[in-house]
């Protein structure tokens, strides 16, 4: 071959190679010359990653032209002549800032997640569908009807953002559908369901049945119920009590017994922790009369998974004479979520109620159920079969999915059929209500309007520049006539089924209690020796409600910037409790250098879990170590692969340090017979044993706390480089600002509300107003919400009072 | 013709081609500018590929945006950022190259 030919040759090769690789994806990766092009392509995202200074758009439907004013913050403040033209705009800004969350967020509550990301999304697909999130979402939006109010605020989102998809530039497609080779689905009206459907399945899925029959399985059912409890064993309810302290419970411990019959469903998967660390959300306000200003203060931070995107975005909506709201929305929803207007501002954490409860059901058949028995009659399934697909509109598998009465249907690991009835699927989001509260006068009329809230329940928190300060648990809670919802109920019969709902008055609540403040941090709402009716079991931890109301007892003038910091507090309650019992019991059982010089160094411990305190890892370890020991009883088969988890783990610890003989301190696997300053004893040395191999010498900068504990947050396809990893923030898995191992949760918006003459605000969220990464505002909100700071939050009456803007959108309508 | 005017206005027509029509307008510029200037070299014309989709790069900056994007993308394929803009580069090159050179091959038969 001449050099010519063999240069020729080569040439057609590459030629092959290249044009290959860019006709067609290899595996999962993007087309390389449309991926590469600089134009249109990966490149192109950082020439779009900034907002233009001007821009015009026609949006079909608008009543009139809108204006948008970016302010230095990236905050769109929209200036609408009526409400609808407003979350049309919404819709836009959102969708131009977040449109790929957008579509992913509402894919996984329609469980169409394969059709956008592929087959590796199929079992979560699955799981949501069995749920029946779907099949409810279209009973919801049959049930709007076609004239309602929230029928025409999510057709009114739904403008917005298919307005921006319409025209979308190619330069202007989101990276994440550049990786994946899509295109942007439009907006379905819908979605708004779907996301708030999946929220309520974020918010209150619980399989409580199933841990408590498998701590019966392993303990007996008497001390399961300890385990999970009805009444948490120490009590600071939402609802103030009156007796300006917390309660501590005096019941009986139940000592591990021997297993339950018939006690065989599934166990806790493998590898589970012997803790709950279960995280949750603060708020509080204090009235007039507790605040330095003389004015009514309110603070909120809602704790989520944190990603990139943030789920909020911050937007500001006014409509002259009817609406002047400024907060966050989660891109999807047609409203303001948390925010404030210029009477009031409210906020929100999860009430961790039982939502659910399940039937185990008599079926005619054990593998494929056509009817199911009722009150001595065979009654028919409802059957609904689900197609996934995949991208390029393969069908992937196809599900059958079988409803009783009650709900969805579904096989347990023991093959017994279970039902679900769950308030989620039967309550379609209040939309409107949302939107309406906006324009609510005050704290009274506000929580009025937010009566139709349904679910996921909320602890709504509402303060106002008259002084009101109010708090009311909200939502559908279901009447039980089996009285408990933590059981496994028989569903042969009626008798077991829901009879309505609690009315607004039984819900619990304060108004301007004379305590002058009211907080809620997902704890037991209502004390139940003052309402003991079952909510729920299994309550999350009272450590930060404790907290909180230890520190708004001890001020009696509360400023803003008390507000802000109690936000990131860095003492924990459970740390008051246990770092004496901790040093009691070395006291106790003194003998060992090491037990004596762990104790030491948890004597320097100052209580604080600051970044660069050297003692706080200590205490967490002891605390990991104690559970891990205390709880021995629920390791199961023997193996340690499958295990019981306590809720609230750490609280029934605590209750546990008043008896100090109890059953549950002794070790089954010992001859000898251990007891509580035992069992203390050993964490503390095991803590110290581990702490000192992983972290070395205690004087040391491998005991800072900070580089001990860190905050990751991916992002929200867990790409690697996309998220923030290594953050170092005050607090631990106890404290106010929870920080845990793997730390993936926290804070995911921060607001803190002086309602005076006029309205200030302050808030910040981890993350930034952009899902573009390229941008300068994917993560320019970070650095203040690791410092615990707070931006000030502008609102703007008109566009002429909004000064010097980022970034302006005038919005028209189509022709 | 000095052969710097060559290149650049070869990478302005590589440019302009990328702009129209992605990266298939490299090859079609590729095969258009040996009808116009027979001289032209397979090598000349990687190298206006390579400059014209450097310079589209280098433009599509806006306040440091590159720099961030090109950080995640490394850190999602696991190599430097820069990285990704010698493989562009080489990529646009290649493309250009292979094509020139097949088309005179052809031509020359």
């Amino acid at each position: 071959m001449t050099p010519a030919r063999a240069g020729t040759a080569a040439a057609a090769l590459v030629l092959g190679v290249l044009g290959g690789l860019s006709l067609a994806a290899p595996g999962s990766l993007p087309r390389l010359g449309p991926f590469l092009d600089p134009a249109h392509g990966v490149f192109a995202v950082a020439r779009t990653a900034e907002l233009p200074a001007h821009a015009l758009a026609d949006i079909p439907h608008l009543g009139a032209p809108v204006e948008v004013r970016y302010d230095a913050r990236g905050v769109p403040h929209i200036f609408a002549a009526g409400e609808l033209d407003a979350i049309r705009a919404l819709g836009y800004v959102v969708a131009r800032d977040r449109l790929f969350q957008l579509e992913l967020q509402a894919r996984a509550g329609a469980g169409t997640l394969t059709e956008l990301v592929g087959a590796r999304a199929l079992p979560l697909d699955q799981e949501t569908r069995a749920l029946g999130l779907p099949d409810a979402a279209e009973r919801s939006l049959a049930a709007l009807g076609d004239t309602t109010r929230g029928r025409r605020l999510i057709e009114a989102y739904a403008d917005g953002v298919n307005a921006w998809i319409d025209q979308l530039a190619r330069a202007q497609l989101p990276l994440e559908y550049r990786l994946l080779g899509r295109r942007p689905a439009r907006w379905a009206p819908e979605n708004a369901l779907h996301l708030f459907n999946r929220m309520g399945w974020v918010l209150t899925q619980s399989d409580l049945e199933r841990r408590k029959a498998a701590a019966a399985a392993l303990v007996g059912p008497a001390a399961a119920d300890f385990l999970y409890p009805v009444e948490s064993p120490l009590q600071e309810p939402i609802q103030p009590s009156g007796l300006g302290a917390p309660r501590a419970g005096t019941e009986p411990v139940p000592e591990p017994g021997p297993p339950a019959p018939d006690t065989v469903l599934a166990m806790e998967p493998a590898g589970a922790p012997a803790s709950d660390h279960a995280l949750g959300s603060n708020n509080w306000a204090v009235g007039p009369r507790r605040s330095a200003t003389g004015h009514a203060l309110l603070a909120g931070d809602p704790h989520l998974e944190l990603t990139l995107p943030s789920i909020w975005y911050e937007a500001h909506l006014v409509v002259p004479d009817s609406l002047d709201v400024h907060g966050v929305t989660i891109p999807g929803a047609p409203a303001i979520v948390i925010g404030f207007t210029r009477q009031l501002a409210w906020t929100f954490t999860n009430v961790e109620a039982d939502l659910q409860d399940r039937w185990l059901e008599v079926v005619d058949d054990a593998t494929r159920p056509a009817r199911y028995r009722l009150d001595g009659t065979w009654r028919p399934l409802r059957t609904r079969v689900e197609t996934y697909r995949g991208p390029g509109g393969a069908v992937l598998a196809v599900d059958t999915l079988r409803f009783t009465h009650r709900g969805p249907l579904t096989r347990g690991a023991d093959g017994r059929w279970v039902s679900l009835r769950w308030t989620v699927l039967e309550a379609a989001p209040a939309l409107d209500a949302l939107a309406a509260a906006a324009r609510a006068a005050d704290a009274r009329a506000w929580l009025a309007t937010m009566r139709a809230w349904a679910a996921p329940p909320q602890n709504l928190l509402v303060a106002d520049r008259a002084g009101h300060i109010a708090l009311r648990s909200t939502g559908r809670f279901p009447r039980r006539p089996t009285a408990r919802g933590d059981h496994y109920l028989r569903g042969d019969t009626s008798a077991t089924d829901w009879a309505g709902d609690w009315t607004v008055a039984e819900m619990p609540q304060a108004q301007d209690p004379p305590q002058g403040f009211v907080a809620s941090a997902n704890q037991q709402p209502v004390d139940p020796a003052e309402f003991p009716r079952y909510l729920g079991a299994g309550w999350l931890s009272p450590w930060r409600a404790l907290r909180i109301n230890a520190l708004l007892r001890s001020h009696d003038t509360v400023t803003v910037d008390d507000m802000r910091r109690f936000q990131t507090d860095p003492r924990s309650a459970a740390a008051e409790r246990f770092v004496p019992a901790f040093l009691a019991a070395a006291a106790a059982r003194a003998g060992s250098d090491t037990l004596a010089r762990a104790a030491a160094l948890l004597a320097e411990w100052n209580g604080e879990f600051t970044v660069d305190n050297r003692r706080a890892v200590l205490f967490e370890a002891a605390v990991d170590a104690l559970q891990e020991r205390l709880w021995d009883e629920l390791a199961g088969d023997g193996t340690g692969s499958r295990r019981a988890v306590p809720r609230p783990a750490l609280v029934l610890a605590w209750r546990l340090l008043a008896v100090p003989a109890s059953k549950w301190w002794d070790h089954p696997s010992t001859s000898r017979v251990e007891d509580r300053d035992d069992v203390l004893a050993e964490a503390l040395v095991a803590a110290y044993h581990a702490v000192r191999e992983r972290h070395g010498d205690p004087a040391g900068d491998g005991w800072r706390w900070g580089a001990v504990r860190t905050v990751s947050i991916p992002h929200l396809l867990h790409l690697p480089g996309f998220g923030a990893g290594g953050l170092a923030v005050q607090g631990g898995s106890t404290t106010l600002n929870p920080v845990t191992a793997g730390g993936g949760f926290g804070a995911s918006w921060r607001m803190v509300v002086e309602l005076g003459d006029s309205v200030r605000a302050w808030g910040t969220y981890p993350g930034g107003q952009s899902g573009n990464p390229a941008s300068r505002r994917y993560l320019d909100r970070l650095p203040l919400w690791v410092e615990g700071d707070l931006a000030p939050l502008t609102s703007p009456g008109t566009v002429g009072a909004v000064g010097e803007s980022s970034a302006a959108l005038t919005l028209r309508p189509a022709p | 013709m000095s052969r710097a005017f060559v290149l650049v206005a070869l990478a302005l027509a590589f440019a302009a081609g990328t702009w129209v029509g992605g990266w298939l307008g490299v090859v079609a510029v590729a095969l258009a500018a040996p009808w116009l200037l027979r001289t032209l070299q397979p090598v000349t014309l990687g190298l206006g590929a390579a400059v014209a989709w450097l310079g589209l790069i280098a433009a599509a900056d806006d306040g440091g945006s590159l720099g961030r994007l090109l950080s995640r993308l490394g850190g999602l394929f696991g190599v430097p950022g820069w990285a990704l803009v010698v493989v562009a580069v080489l990529y646009a090159f290649l493309l250009a190259w292979s094509t020139a050179r097949l088309a005179e091959g052809l031509r020359t038969r």
